[in-house]
């Protein structure tokens, strides 16, 4: 009896003390492992690739994300609320170039970090960044954030109608002149806006002749950021730099009446393409980039434009391929020599309240790693999606680029791109945001294009000298 | 005697916690940052005083979406009681599949209002949508509705009738299920015919629930915000922007809370004044 005790007392005194032992081998193994908070947009495709490999890389350096994902909209309003209260829920911030700049005075320094770092050449790194992200991310000299992801807008066109000899004959002796064709590197550029015209016009067709269009040459956003963005973009393929200059005077306002002519004459373009020359359809108005490809996905468009880095890959999935054949990618033309693509910046920072900070520059670090980049884009393309993350470096951009990781078009746009200017300017944000509003009645035709500029340029003066 | 009233005060403290929570506190925050420039965008916060107010009264796009506000309540109450109405009346009546007939009737309400708005955006597409598909059958041209500044905040209207009107249906059909038949029955035999019996004996006999319905409709479709933004954000441009989306985008896209709080505090004095002009007219009644 008593040795039955003694066994029983001796087996729950070691049972506890395995348990012990365990237990604290288990917190000293969690107390190796960093957890930070990163931020990230709900269902966006730049960022998918990343978790899934950071998942598996990252313990391997101590460390582990925590990824708070949010749609869009909430995303902006959550970091600043976070920011604001100084809680340091979030070790790293995400955002657009606008919001960056906001939150900016809420972010650690990122130079410092790289300036720290021994392993990190700062001068080397800043030189491989693209001309425009560097701008982006520099605050009074210094780096304030990592640009992650710079994008261009692009499109898509049909090569079954686009590349056909056939289409091609008939577009010449209706026209009179060859259409353009793609380049080495397989981006298309027309000549000149008439030529972007002319080709929309051409493909324009009511198929079965019922009095309604089947085809639409051209189509593109028509609502919000993706739809005013298409007329900055035609600003800055004009060579005029949008929007503000130091004085806070709007680059194409009554300051600068050369470059408000120019806004003019696209402005017209724009609404005549809806309005007179009906290539581009009226339900385009109001409406972005999600509620509008489906047009061409559908085999609704001969052409389609925008902010095509998240969903590049769609042009390359088998359904759709079966529904319209290939697609190539192209570049609005330009307006003047010096004309550029205008380049979207995303990036990312580290919170000044985080108490991880150097866990969150790992993270980053991690990221700033060519080889990591690399295995993004490669996980993207096997799981079905393509330009999983802008390029942050050119190197990258043409290594994704030759293996249509990204769309030529996207890394060709990027390579000359020209930042959005006065970005760091309190309400700049506000100012984009009445532009993208009247953007849609001009489309629709509300407004003349005269009322268009000098209305607009005046409301968005007014938003940038509020502060 | 006095044990009583503590007692019965106490449940009632439980609704008057509530309400300073739930209500007074908000309101009374709302209120102080409606005196100060609270901005995010431009990174403010100090005391502006009337500022604001002054501001606001003189912000054509604020006054715009205040006329297009009363005239949304106007067109869609009014439908939904004459449609609902009608319905109520209808169903009313026997005949086989009335039960039927009035769950097929509710079934919009089922819906809640951002689900109906999303399908409201596919059947209103010029290309892909069932109404321009039903209106080229008929042999006309199909239209944007949602991106044009003239139809668009029409299209968003006939979406909230067609989803609040079975509310406007239940609450009438209620009512008539519980009018005394004697009257009616007179009528009938007195050889009234039925536009005579429905003016000059139904409608009478329904005005307190008629007016208690349609002043209820009235305050809560003024709130309405659904709809709108879900269809057309306010646009295109600013041609359907109503007083809750033009404020929530003041407030929440472009971070302006200070000018937002002040909005919202105008929006809630035009609806208390409303109310309270609901509230004279009932009483006034009972007298």
């Amino acid at each position: 009896m008593w040795l039955k005790k003694v066994c029983l007392s001796l087996t729950i005194v070691i049972t506890l003390v395995l348990m012990g032992i365990i237990g604290v081998g288990a917190v000293g193994a969690q107390e190796k492992t960093e957890t930070i908070d990163v931020v990230d947009m709900r269902g966006w495709v730049p960022t998918k690739a990343i978790w899934p490999i950071a998942e598996k890389e990252l313990p391997k350096i101590g460390l582990k994300v925590r990824v708070n994902a949010f749609p869009y909209r909430e995303m902006k309003a959550k970091q600043l609320m976070e920011a604001k209260a100084r809680t340091g829920a979030f070790d790293v911030f995400l955002g657009p170039e606008t919001f960056m700049s906001t939150i900016r005075p809420y972010l650690a320094s990122f130079e410092d970090f790289l300036e720290k770092d021994p392993t990190i050449d700062l001068l080397e790194f800043k030189k491989k960044c693209f001309p425009s992200s560097l701008e982006y991310a520099t605050f009074e000299g210094k780096l304030a954030f990592f640009p992650y992801q710079p994008a261009v807008q692009f499109g898509c066109y049909r090569k079954d109608l686009l590349l056909d000899p056939k289409e091609r004959e008939a577009f010449r002796e209706q026209y009179g002149y060859e259409m353009s064709e793609p380049d080495e590197l397989g981006v298309l550029r027309f000549r000149s806006p008439k030529e972007l015209l002319d080709v929309a016009t051409f493909f324009t067709r009511d198929i079965d002749k019922d009095g309604k269009t089947d085809l639409w040459g051209y189509v593109q956003p028509g609502g919000w950021t993706h739809g005013g963005s298409i007329f900055e973009e035609r600003l800055t393929l004009a060579g005029i730099p949008i929007h503000f200059d130091e004085e806070k005077n709007c680059t194409w306002g009554s300051k600068y009446p050369e470059n408000q002519e120019k806004a003019i004459d696209i402005a017209r373009f724009e609404q005549d393409l809806v309005q007179k020359y009906k290539v581009l359809p009226a339900s385009v108005i109001g409406q972005d980039l999600p509620a509008t490809f489906p047009l061409y996905e559908e085999g609704k468009a001969a052409m389609f434009y925008s902010w095509m880095s998240d969903s590049y890959y769609v042009v390359s999935l088998p359904n759709v391929v079966e529904r319209i054949g290939e697609s190539g990618t192209w570049l609005l033309p330009l307006r003047d020599p010096k004309g550029a693509s205008v380049v979207g910046q995303w990036a990312y920072g580290i919170s000044a309240d985080s108490d991880n900070k150097e866990a969150a520059y790992k993270f980053i670090k991690w990221l700033m790693n060519v080889e990591t980049q690399k295995k993004i884009y490669t996980y993207g393309k096997e799981h079905g999606y393509t330009g999983s993350a802008g390029p942050v470096t050119p190197e990258v951009g043409e290594w994704a680029a030759e293996r249509n990781l990204i769309s030529p078009a996207h890394f060709a746009g990027l390579k000359t791109g020209v930042i959005w200017k006065g970005t760091h300017f309190p309400g700049n944000d506000a100012a984009r945001d009445h532009l993208k509003e009247m953007h849609e009645s001009l489309l629709a035709g509300d407004i003349t294009p005269e009322e268009f500029i000098q209305t607009l340029t005046e409301k968005m003066e007014k938003a940038v000298r509020r502060s | 005697m006095r044990q009583k009233q503590i007692y019965y005060m106490s449940f009632a403290m439980v609704g008057v916690i509530a309400l300073v929570l739930l209500f007074i506190v908000p309101l009374t925050q709302v209120l102080y940052i409606s005196f100060r420039d609270l901005s995010w965008q431009w990174d403010t916060d100090e005391f502006v005083g009337l500022s604001n107010y002054i501001q606001v009264f003189h912000d054509k796009e604020f006054l715009a979406a205040m006329l297009r506000n009363l005239l949304y309540v106007g067109v869609v109450v009014c439908a939904n009681f004459v449609i609902g109405f009608g319905m109520a009346l209808l169903c009313n009546t026997k005949f086989p599949g009335n039960r039927v007939l009035r769950t097929i009737i509710i079934l919009p309400m089922l819906l809640i209002p951002a689900a109906g708005g999303v399908l409201w955006r596919v059947l209103y597409h010029q290309e892909f949508g069932l109404l321009n598909y039903i209106i080229g059958l008929l042999g006309f041209s199909s239209q944007a509705w949602l991106s044009q500044s003239g139809t668009a905040l029409w299209a968003v209207m006939l979406t909230d009738i067609w989803g609040w009107t079975p509310w406007m249906f239940l609450l009438l059909l209620a009512g008539l299920e519980s009018l005394p038949t004697a009257p009616i029955e007179a009528a009938n035999v007195d050889g009234a015919s039925t536009p005579q019996l429905i003016s000059h004996i139904i409608i009478p006999m329904m005005r307190p629930i008629i007016f208690i319905t349609v002043s209820l409709k009235a305050i809560d479709t003024f709130r309405t915000f659904d709809y709108v933004w879900v269809m057309t954000r306010g646009g295109p441009g600013q041609s359907s922007h109503i007083l809750s989306t033009y404020i929530f985008r003041k407030a929440f896209r472009l971070f302006d809370y200070g000018y937002g709080a002040t909005m919202s505090l105008i929006s809630l004095m035009v609806s208390v004044a409303a109310s309270m002009v609901f509230i004279y007219l009932v009483l006034r009644r009972k007298e």
